[in-house]
């Protein structure tokens, strides 16, 4: 039976509870395991919920809270493990996990997760670009607490981008993505770095953007 | 800041979980919204928090988010 939210999801108690357990447990497996049991406990159709708690570190926690989750992502990165929620392959449908055809789930890490969300999915159920840009920008302060965590991110997005066979991104998703991690392994800020993938985008997801934030957004690299 | 006593709270605890699942993954209107808020998340670890396993440590997060 699959799991399903509380009417009002005590948010930053979870946050807490997850920075918490990061900082207490003994060593790198077992925080990854605490991932793990996290991912595994709200099922795929939650893991969104997931993403917004690792957001609402990312947005809120002081820095010792961010760097404890971070550095947990870096043995879950090293160790291949980074905590993933499946999503349709392009071109499958946006069918549930419990629907889908054998072959059509793929499994994405938190933010290729969210530029999927974004960028593939059908318009009545995507994230919009404002969404989109203030979860991304949240996720990857949280991961930018530690530097190695970073750039072994971004050696995995690059990785990633460079695999067309996962079926996971399609094509421009991939170039958008391939711009984000260009931007950020060279040291550009998150906010920079989202709005480097949206503009890479050919929807109107740059346009949107430039709107809410009332500037230029920077161009396809 | 996140205490101690708001871990503990029964009455936190005791919120009905809904049994639409109106926060579908596949509908991003239903996330990340309404996420303002002005808590502070503490590097300082909560002492009731000290000491517990894997499993224990999940299901403090869980308990926060999921319904039966």
């Amino acid at each position: 039976m699959a799991a399903t939210l509380l009417a009002e999801p005590r948010w930053s108690l979870a946050a807490q509870a997850l920075v918490d357990g990061c900082i207490d447990l003994p060593n790198d497996e077992d925080r990854v395991a605490l991932l793990a049991a996290i991912c595994e406990g709200l099922g795929d159709e939650l893991y969104p919920a997931f993403l917004r708690v690792l957001s609402l570190v990312g947005q809120h926690g002081d820095h010792a809270a961010r760097a404890a989750v971070a550095q947990t992502l870096v043995h879950a990165l090293r160790t291949g493990r980074l905590p993933s929620g499946r999503r349709s392959a392009w071109g499958a449908g946006a069918q549930l996990p419990s629907e889908g055809a054998f072959g059509s789930q793929r499994s994405l890490g938190p933010l290729e997760y969210l530029c999927a969300w974004h960028a593939q999915a059908d318009a009545a159920e995507a994230l919009t670009a404002e969404q989109f840009y203030a979860a991304a920008c949240a996720l990857m302060d949280l991961i930018s607490a530690s530097k190695e965590a970073r750039l072994l991110y971004c050696e995995k997005l690059l990785a990633d981008v460079n695999d067309p066979l996962s079926g996971a991104l399609t094509r421009q998703t991939r170039e958008a993505l391939r711009a984000l991690a260009t931007a950020w392994a060279e040291g550009a800020a998150a906010s920079d770095a989202s709005t480097r993938f949206l503009s890479a985008l050919p929807s109107g997801s740059a346009r949107s953007l430039s709107s809410l934030l009332g500037q230029a957004v920077y161009p396809a690299r | 800041m996140i205490r101690a006593s708001d871990l503990t709270n029964a009455a936190l605890w005791s919120r009905p979980a809904t049994t639409a699942p109106r926060n579908d993954a596949r509908d991003g209107s239903n996330w990340f919204e309404g996420s303002a808020t002005d808590a502070r998340i503490s590097g300082d670890l909560n002492p009731a928090a000290r000491g517990l396993s894997v499993a224990e440590h999940a299901n403090l997060v869980l308990a926060h988010l999921r319904g039966e």
